[in-house]
């Protein structure tokens, strides 16, 4: 059970599928259904990256962008259960899995997540978990 | 104009934790890349600095997305004519 509503600062919360459709929401996030499409299509971004590789960028960058929102295609960037949504053994696999993108305004910040092939998403305010975190 | 860019990104390298960096122009190409930053992220990092500004459309401000993972992240910000991206490592 996520206990949200206890995150330092947040102003609303959503829970959305990889599809963009959402699940549930609150606060400043209720049925806001533009923030879910930017999210779920800032999601699809695909960045490998091997932080491990010292000298060479990795080369199995595809570059793909899948900003059609299928509801059958799976998160790019995202970091699946057990590993195995890529399916394969290739770059894309072996490189790099995003498990959190945060977007930060001056204010307020979106916190995006992905666990269990959903997407939890939680608007928050700079200032007040700022204050929150240094005591 | 280039020595002055690479002496940036050089900077920006020498600090602690950074592994790549990468500058790219509005276009979505890429002016420079260090470390394991490569030229052929630079049109993704431009695209995921575009949508980001879309998911507030009331704020004007360029927001700072930071993609993280569980060995390091990167941080991506547009400023008017180019965007910039580093890597860190924990």
């Amino acid at each position: 059970m996520v206990h949200v509503e206890k995150v330092p600062g947040q102003k609303g919360y959503m829970v959305i599928q990889e599809d963009g459709t959402i699940l549930s929401s609150t606060g400043e996030l209720s049925s806001n259904e533009l923030t879910s499409n930017q999210i779920t299509s800032l999601m699809s971004h695909s960045l490998p990256v091997d932080f491990n590789t010292s000298s060479s960028p990795t080369a199995g960058l595809n570059g793909d962008v899948n900003g059609s929102g299928e509801a059958g295609g799976h998160l790019n960037v995202s970091f699946s259960p057990g590993g195995s949504s890529n399916g394969g053994s290739g770059d894309v696999a072996r490189g790099f899995k995003w498990n959190r993108i945060t977007v930060q305004f001056k204010d307020e910040s979106y916190v995006a997540c992905l666990s269990n092939r959903r997407i939890h998403v939680v608007k928050r305010d700079n200032a007040e978990s700022a204050a929150t975190s240094q005591q | 104009m280039e020595a002055q860019l690479e002496d940036q990104l050089n900077a920006i390298m020498a600090r602690p934790g950074v592994v790549g960096v990468t500058c790219v122009d509005k276009r979505g190409l890429c002016l420079s890349a260090k470390g394991i930053a490569s030229p052929n992220m630079s049109g993704v990092l431009s695209s995921i600095a575009d949508q980001a500004r879309k998911v507030d459309p009331a704020n004007s401000s360029s927001p700072i997305v930071r993609l993280e993972s569980d060995q390091g992240y990167c941080l991506v910000q547009k400023r008017s004519d180019f965007t910039l991206g580093i890597f860190k490592k924990y």
